[in-house]
C-alpha cells in the first residue's frame, strides 16, 4: 500500500504536504486543561517570585541582624554628639540681607559670583572657629548678583580672615 | 482574476488583518499594564494556538510542546510592563516562545521522538485532504499517519534555525520581515535558510512530492 500511495499522491507539491501540518490541532478538551495549567502556574510563578523576595530578605535580616544594636548604637552617638556641638551656636540670624555681588566680591570669593548657584555654604575661618552661612546666589533684573543669607555667628567666631565657599 | 490577483490578495489581506490585530492588542496591553492584569487571558485566548502550533512544529512533541506554550505565557506576562511597543506583540510572543523552544531543543538535543497530533479533519481544509488523499476513507488515515510521520521526520533532520524558518514561512504564514523580527536576523539571512530548508525538504521527501 506504501508504494501504492506513493505512486497515486505524485502531483503533491512540497507547499501541500507542509500545510497538513496545518491541520494538526488539538480539541477543546485540550484547551481547557491548557488553561487551568497555566492559571496554576502562572499564579505558583507569582507566589514563587513573592516568596523568593521574602526568602532574600529574611536571609538579608539574618545576616545583618547582629549589627542592629551596635549600628544603632553608634547613630545614637552621633546624634548626641552633633547635639551637643550645635545646641552652644545661638538662633540664627540674619546677618548678610541683601548684599550687591560686586559688593560681596570683596568679602566673597569671585567664582562664586560667577557661578550661578542656588544654594552655597560660606565658611568664614576665624582664629578659633568657623561660621557657617546658607547663601541664596540670585541674579536680579539688572544683571546685579545679589547674596542673601542665614549666618550661625559662632560665639567665639571673632577675628574674620578668610572666606571660603563651598 | 489573474493569477497575480489570486496570490497577492490574501496577503495585503494578512497584512491588514496583523496591523488591525496589532493596534488591539496595544489598546489591550496598555490596560494590563495600567493595572487590568485580567485582560492577559484574552491575549492568551488569541494566540495560544498559533504559539502551540510553531512550537509543536518545531519540537514534533505535543506533552513538550504544551509546557512550552504556558512557559511562554509565564514569560511574557511576567514581562508584560516592559513591552515597549516597539515591534507587534504578535512578534514579541512569537520570539519568546521561539527562543524557548530553540534552548529548549538545544538541551535536549539527543531526544528524538515523535508524538503526533490527530488531524482535525471536520472544518479543516477539505481541499488539502483531497488534494492530498484520493484513497478511500479506510486507506485515508492511515496515509495521514505516515506523511505526518514522514514531514516530522524531514523537518527534525534539518538544523534548529532552517527548521524554524520553514516553520513560521510556510506553515505559519509569516513574512520574510516578520521572521526576521522574531529571529533577530535579517531578511536575506531568512530567504537563504528558507531556500536551502526548501531544498532539503525537497530531497528527504522526494517519494512523496511532484
Amino acid at each position: 500500500m506504501d508504494n501504492l500511495n506513493r505512486n497515486s499522491h505524485k502531483q503533491i507539491t512540497l507547499q501541500d504536504l507542509l500545510k497538513v501540518k496545518k491541520l494538526e490541532k488539538p480539541n477543546d478538551a485540550f484547551w481547557e486543561k491548557f488553561d487551568e495549567e497555566l492559571a496554576q502556574r502562572t499564579l505558583k510563578s507569582l507566589v514563587y517570585k513573592q516568596s523568593l523576595l521574602s526568602h532574600i530578605s529574611n536571609g538579608l535580616l539574618f545576616i545583618f541582624k547582629p549589627i542592629f544594636p551596635l549600628a544603632a548604637l553608634g547613630l545614637l552617638t552621633i546624634g548626641v554628639f552633633l547635639y551637643n556641638s550645635y545646641s552652644k551656636f545661638p538662633q540664627s540670624h540674619s546677618i548678610i540681607g541683601h548684599m550687591p555681588a560686586t559688593c560681596a566680591d570683596k568679602n566673597l570669593d569671585f567664582t562664586f559670583a560667577k557661578k550661578n548657584y542656588v544654594k552655597a555654604s560660606i565658611l568664614m575661618d576665624s582664629p578659633d572657629n568657623g561660621i557657617q552661612a546658607n547663601v541664596l546666589d540670585y541674579p536680579s533684573a539688572s544683571g546685579i548678583r545679589y547674596l542673601a543669607g542665614n549666618m550661625n555667628a559662632h560665639p567665639l567666631g571673632q577675628g574674620i580672615s578668610t572666606n571660603t565657599i563651598y | 482574476m489573474n493569477i497575480s490577483e489570486t496570490v497577492i490578495k490574501p496577503l495585503i489581506t494578512t497584512s491588514e488583518e496583523r496591523i488591525s490585530e496589532a493596534s488591539e492588542d496595544i489598546v489591550l496591553i496598555q490596560k494590563i499594564q495600567a493595572g487590568e492584569v485580567a485582560l492577559f487571558d484574552k491575549l492568551v485566548k488569541k494566540y495560544r494556538e498559533r504559539l502551540y502550533s510553531v512550537i509543536y512544529n518545531l519540537t514534533s512533541n505535543r506533552e513538550d510542546t504544551a509546557d512550552l506554550t504556558q512557559e511562554a505565557f509565564i514569560k511574557a506576562f511576567r514581562s508584560i510592563n516592559k513591552f515597549k511597543g516597539n515591534s507587534s506583540f504578535f512578534t514579541w510572543i512569537y520570539r519568546i516562545a521561539v527562543n524557548a523552544t530553540i534552548s529548549h531543543l538545544k538541551k535536549n538535543k539527543l531526544r528524538r521522538f515523535f508524538s503526533f497530533e490527530m488531524i482535525q479533519e471536520e472544518g479543516a481544509s477539505e481541499e488539502v485532504l483531497s488534494a492530498l488523499c484520493t484513497k478511500v476513507t479506510s486507506e485515508k488515515s492511515v496515509f495521514l499517519k505516515e506523511l505526518q510521520e514522514k514531514l516530522n521526520e524531514a523537518l527534525q533532520s534539518l538544523s534548529i534555525s532552517h527548521r524554524t524558518v520553514i516553520v513560521l514561512y510556510e506553515i505559519e504564514g509569516l513574512s520574510h520581515q516578520e521572521i526576521a523580527q522574531v529571529m533577530e536576523s535579517s531578511e536575506g539571512t531568512v530567504r537563504s535558510r528558507l531556500h536551502y530548508a526548501k531544498q532539503q525538504l525537497q530531497v528527504l521527501l522526494k517519494d512523496y512530492l511532484r
